[in-house]
């Protein structure tokens, strides 16, 4: 379960000014115009749509908005608090749920094998742990694995 | 000697080993230990917009190892993982009840976390090491790139002010500046989307560029993915050399290059004139 309300999360979208600080400083905005964290926060003021989800995705993460933000309303946080709900509402971004897969199996994003060890080690570079079944284990889905 | 725990994360031990070799060549003539646990895993960043939680149970693992083997240091190189153990790190240690909500799952995995360990990135450990320089890179005009989860979050408020400019000022070699310096790389929207940083990174090495850099130097390997590793497929007319910092660094040490992930051709250019390595 998650932290995260539709209530709080709207409470904090009514503080937006509808100013445009943060999309006007947003270096994803710059480059996708469609995108921009004021559309987000407006978004959320109404609950928890499929639009405001599907517009959380392209955020950097940067939280360069928070900064700019005179109402604090920390835009960055509304587009985790989004994310965070979006398991429980069926809109997860295929890119999340695979990212959640390979920590399972691996514990890593990139897979470390025994063929990539010895290319570490040619290199100078110690060998690191192959399996790493604690991973699964805290993120709920090798108990049995 | 002062020992940290090592944590390498997804990136760099699979594709930022020259970064992970010139950390090591250099630190281990500054008197910075390292100690390798070889179980550390991916620190819960790229998870942790969506499972807030899971993400944290992730960072109190690896914290939790660093403090089972009497470690209370832990150093990162990349600038995602710096953020978020940090992040980790400091709830952990001033809230009891996310630290026994934590521990009830570490439990699972035979662990507990105290909430003694704190997080630094490499960049810091080296602005705070006191270094000698044998060779001369004062030829040498080095554009820099903080990168946002090393450098912007406003709650690190302590962060002194431009801390790579210091660094590469440091090794000789002189600071070019450039208007989008403190833009962002999109690093963290590549995963959803590829052509974000790709465009992002095409406005920047363009700056860098017009300003006459003969490098790009980064303290974080997504950050060279973007500038460096992907560099050739933004079909710009023109290429941009980008460099890890404690390769220059090393360098200024007299370290050889095979130690710091050069190849000869890189440390010759490096050397000589700069600019864009044969
Ligand atoms: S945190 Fe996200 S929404 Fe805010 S400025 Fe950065 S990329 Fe834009
Ligand atoms: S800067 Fe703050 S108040 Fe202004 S539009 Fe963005 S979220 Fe709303």
């Amino acid at each position: 379960m998650s932290r995260v309300n539709e209530t709080a999360l709207k409470k904090r979208a009514a503080l937006c000014a509808y100013c445009g600080s943060c999309t006007a400083c947003c270096p994803v905005q710059s480059v996708a115009a469609d995108f921009g964290p004021r559309a987000v926060a407006r978004c959320a003021l109404f609950g928890l749509s499929a639009e405001a989800t599907e517009a959380s995705w392209l955020c950097a993460g940067c939280h360069k908005c928070d900064m700019a933000c005179p109402q604090d309303v920390r835009p960055s946080e509304i587009i985790r608090d989004l994310r965070a709900l979006s398991p429980e509402t069926g809109r997860l971004h295929p890119v999340f749920s695979k990212q959640m897969e390979l920590l399972i199996r691996q514990g890593r994003l990139y897979l470390v094998d025994e063929f990539e060890n010895d290319g570490r080690e040619d290199e100078g570079l110690p060998r690191l742990a192959e399996e790493l079944p604690d991973v699964a284990v805290l993120l709920g889905g090798g108990e049995q694995a | 000697m002062k020992q940290y725990a090592l944590f390498l994360g997804c990136t760099v031990p699979v594709r930022a080993q020259a970064y992970e070799k010139s950390v090591r060549a250099v630190a281990s003539r500054l008197g910075i230990g390292f100690v390798d646990i070889p179980e550390l895993s991916c620190c819960g960043y790229p998870i942790s917009s969506v499972w807030e939680q899971k993400a944290l149970a992730l960072a109190a693992r690896n914290l939790a190892l660093s403090e089972a083997v009497g470690i209370s240091q832990m150093v990162c190189l990349c600038s995602a993982c710096t953020l978020h153990l940090k992040e980790a790190a400091s709830t952990l240690a001033q809230d009891a009840q996310r630290l026994q909500e934590v521990n009830q799952h570490l439990l699972r995995v035979g662990l507990t976390y105290h909430g003694t360990v704190s997080v630094s990135h490499i960049a810091d450990v080296l602005l705070s090491s006191d270094f000698h320089v044998k060779r001369d890179l004062s030829h040498l005009h080095v554009a820099c790139h903080h990168g946002c989860h090393y450098f912007n979050p406003s709650r690190f408020v302590n962060m002194p002010e431009m801390p790579l400019h210091r660094l590469v000022q440091r090794t000789g070699a002189q600071v070019v500046k450039y208007p989008t310096e403190l833009e962002c790389c999109g690093g963290g929207s590549m995963a959803v989307d590829e052509r974000i940083p790709s465009a992002l990174a095409k406005l920047k090495l363009q700056d860098v560029y017009e300003h006459s850099a003969d490098l790009f130097t980064v303290v974080c390997p997504f950050c060279h993915i973007v500038y460096g590793a992907s560099q050739k497929k933004l079909g710009l007319p023109f290429s941009v050399p980008v460099y890890f910092y404690p390769q220059l660094l090393g360098l200024a040490m007299g370290i050889d290059a095979a130690e710091l992930g050069l190849s000869p051709a890189q440390a010759k250019t490096l050397l000589s004139q700069g600019g864009i390595p044969a």
